[in-house]
């Protein structure tokens, strides 16, 4: 026995599984899985430009017979959302099983979506361990459930289940299965006239799994005490276990389809179980829809993460109030101190510009005092609102338009956007904000790094190759601390008819083996005490009472960015 | 031993240890023959956020979280970060606490005030509080860094894991050139650390 976090849970179950391939695109909470499976031996693990491609890299291996594990957050579900409904329609050959991680409570995530409707939408069985020994056995029942009824397999995690360690059995690894190539165009090939039998066949097999429900092991009844009967399933069962500990309860490790006669035997007698779920009202809408009587969670209990005490007063049908804000100053996550985007932001904010973004450490770019970033959707975004922003808007307005991506995220799903501008657009700015990494989840590898998750060399794309490949003709790279040269072809880049692309670009901070330059110090006689230095946000700046700046010498990194802007010169190394 | 679950509640800045000193206790305790669950935020603790974990252990430990106001002791290793989860624990329980003070972004930007005289509003609501200067462990250890296994040692005191276990634990956690300070911070903050009934 030995304790493992949810995500290392799910990267073990893949390997005792006999899993040959896993593949994924990282994101919080959900990145840990693929890395810990990269630890393993006798399989490869690696991350794609995106989820959509992981899926369909995924596809290929199971077709071929393989055993795969597909990786994800929820909002990369969205992305990988086209192959997922059409696998449903054609199956799989080799068991594949889609991890994928929802983030209720949003602790870094742009939505806190609800995957588990997928299943219904999609028409796939999905799992919902309640801890980690679960998280491990349902990824391997993933596994058998993908080839007994030859259908893709999705295991919804959520934060809590992902990021919380408990005590898990170790198995062996099971020998994987020999892959060849099988011609089976009725299956594979899904023109009209085969899909329309994909389909039924799929629907038949929903009716088998709905048959499996009501025996399957991972479904379970545990006899209570006190009279109260409980429908639950994932961390939320935990939690009533806590709250409600002497309740008779029908714990669902298949959340869809669900057992209807397991469900209604459950529920018959006078009183009505009470269905406890985080998020959206799924079970609740599906049961209720099979015509049994439950009692269930009152709205506002549907947004955000729940807890034990939350439990408890949704078991109590209480009303629950927003809670008042904390009078304690808040403690939100900041750009480093020597973040290669801090004057990047800076000059964006000069020319007083309306960025849009999306999703990264830059993200942070919107919050004060930097307040430079005005958008942010989903991965790759930014692009394409700015082409949108400046074909409505006044001229003079539209050129105050320019987009923020990061690296990874260029390649992950802002090539695309880059293209629409080259093709429709008139002229704009995007910036790529390129600091060699996947930084935001924990510095993972993406095709322009070099390396693999496997650590082996490769070849880096180029991204000034890329944009100028897809037609843009002024791009230029020039270092993320070089402030008068990025304001400069900035300044060059607005009122163009043809659009530019600046690749601001200097290594995250915190990559491993970077070399931290000297710090540098306040000349406190020199320091006029007007705080603008302060605006940048950089941590290792603080102000005395008498309003002088000085510089923590073990935060800062020595970036220079703080001298720069200091208009008496009063920052020296 | 005690058998009901106990929780122990561990909070910081990104980057303070945090997240390691829970990973050491949940082993310590799992070692010592309980259920532990252990939760913790991460994601976005690099960027300077705050960082909360839990670890609860005993016989039988359901929820990973704890419910709030019945942790049995919150080891914290900034001031703010003590008061900002100190609902998390039982009225009157023991906070282990290193005197430092990291000021958030808000702060820094001047558009909040770092609450003054922390400690003393803990002692005053009746928390039993066991601090450490950080300027005390520098001057033991040339290094404040070991704060939280220091803090750790402090709170073994409470609890009944044998001493080989947690010695085990440390160096299975803590690379090679670091794991004789922190042992020595442990044993400091064990023998720091006595108990007043």
């Amino acid at each position: 026995m030995i304790l493992l976090s949810g995500n290392e849970a799910v990267a073990r179950g893949a390997w005792e599984g006999g899993v040959i391939l896993g593949t994924g695109y990282p994101g919080t909470p959900s990145s840990e899985i693929l890395e810990n499976l990269s630890g393993y031996s006798g399989l490869r693990a690696q991350w794609c430009p995106n989820e959509k491609v992981a899926l369909e890299v995924g596809s290929g291996a199971s077709w071929a017979g393989g055993r795969v594990l597909v990786t994800m957050k929820h909002v990369g579900l969205n992305v990988a959302a086209d192959p997922l409904f059409t696998l449903a329609y054609t199956g799989i050959r080799g068991g594949l099983v889609i991890a994928v991680a929802d983030d209720p409570g949003l602790q870094s995530s742009q939505n806190e979506q609800d995957s588990r409707h997928y299943g219904r939408a999609a028409r796939l069985p999905v799992l919902e361990p309640s801890d980690s020994a679960e998280a491990k056995e349902m990824t391997l029942l993933g596994f058998r459930l993908s080839e007994q009824f030859k259908i893709p397999v999705i295991l919804r995690l959520v934060t809590r289940i992902s990021h919380s360690r408990t005590p898990v059995f170790l198995g062996r690894r099971s020998k994987p299965a020999s892959c060849r190539i099988v011609r089976d165009p009725e299956r594979q090939v899904m023109i009209p006239k085969y899909a329309a039998v994909r389909h039924r066949v799929l629907e038949e097999k929903l009716e088998e799994l709905a048959l499996y429900a009501e025996t399957a092991p991972c479904n379970r009844v545990e006899p209570g005490r006190s009279g109260e009967k409980i429908i639950t399933s994932g961390i939320a069962y935990q939690y009533c276990r806590e709250a409600a500990p002497d309740a008779a309860y029908l714990k669902l490790g298949l959340v869809y389809p669900l057992p209807r006669k397991l469900l209604r035997k459950f529920a018959r007698g006078k009183d009505k179980p009470f269905l406890v779920e985080e998020l959206d009202p799924f079970l609740a809408t599906e049961i209720r829809a099979m015509g049994i009587d439950i009692r269930s969670k009152r709205k506002e209990y549907g947004l955000g993460e729940l807890n034990p005490d939350r439990v408890k007063n949704l078991l109590a049908n209480r009303a629950e109030k927003v809670p008042p804000p904390s009078p304690l100053p808040g403690r939100p996550p900041v750009m480093c101190a020597g973040c290669p985007h801090r004057g990047v932001f800076w000059v964006l904010k000069k020319l007083k510009l309306f960025v849009t973004g999306d999703i990264g450490c830059y993200t942070l770019g919107t919050l004060p005092p930097l307040s430079a970033l005005d958008t942010c959707l989903c991965m790759g975004a930014g692009v394409g609102q700015s082409e949108g922003y400046r074909r409505v808007l006044p001229p003079e307005e539209g050129r105050k338009v320019a987009a923020v991506i990061g690296d990874s995220t260029f390649l992950h799903s802002g090539v695309t956007g880059l293209i629409d501008i080259v093709y429709n657009g008139n002229g704009g700015v995007v910036i790529i904000l390129d600091n060699r990494t996947t930084a935001m989840t924990g510095h993972q590898h993406h095709p322009a790094t070099g390396q693999t998750l496997m650590e082996e060399a490769v070849f880096p794309v180029s991204l000034e190759t890329v944009c100028r490949g897809v037609g843009v003709k002024r791009v230029k790279v020039i270092s993320s601390y070089d402030l008068p040269a990025l304001e400069d072809f900035l300044q060059d880049s607005l009122d163009r008819p043809e659009p530019s692309v600046l690749i601001a670009r200097a290594p995250c901070v915190l990559l491993k083996g970077l070399k931290k330059k000297s710090p540098y110090r306040v000349e406190a006689d020199k320091c006029v005490a007007c705080g603008l230095c302060l605006k940048s946000g950089c941590p290792a700046l603080s102000a005395g009472e008498d309003g002088k700046v000085s510089i923590d010498p073990v935060a800062c990194t020595g970036c220079a960015v703080c001298a720069g802007i200091c208009p008496v010169s009063a920052i020296i190394r | 031993m005690k058998r009901e679950t106990t929780s122990v509640i561990i909070v910081g800045v990104g980057g303070q240890g945090t997240l390691l000193s829970a990973g050491i206790l949940s082993e310590a305790a799992a070692l010592s023959g309980l259920e532990v669950k252990s939760s913790e935020v991460h994601g976005m603790a690099q960027r300077g956020g705050s960082v909360l974990s839990q670890v609860r252990f005993g016989e039988r430990v359901y929820s990973p979280l704890s419910p709030a106001g019945t942790g049995d002791y919150l080891v914290a290793l900034e001031e703010l970060e003590a008061l900002r989860y100190r609902q998390l624990i039982r009225p009157k329980a023991t906070i282990f606490l290193q005197r430092k003070r990291i000021l958030p972004a808000p702060v820094l930007a001047g558009a909040a005030v770092y609450p003054p005289g922390i400690e003393e509003t803990l002692t005053g609501e009746g928390y039993r509080v066991e601090g450490v200067d950080e300027a005390d462990l520098v001057s033991r250890f040339n290094t404040a860094k070991p704060a939280n296994i220091y803090l750790l040692g402090r709170l073994s005191r409470h609890l009944d894991f044998e001493l080989t276990v947690w010695k085990r634990v440390i160096y299975r956690y803590i690379k090679e050139s670091l794991r004789d300070l922190n042992w020595a911070a442990f044993r400091l903050g064990r023998e720091d650390g006595n108990i007043r009934k």
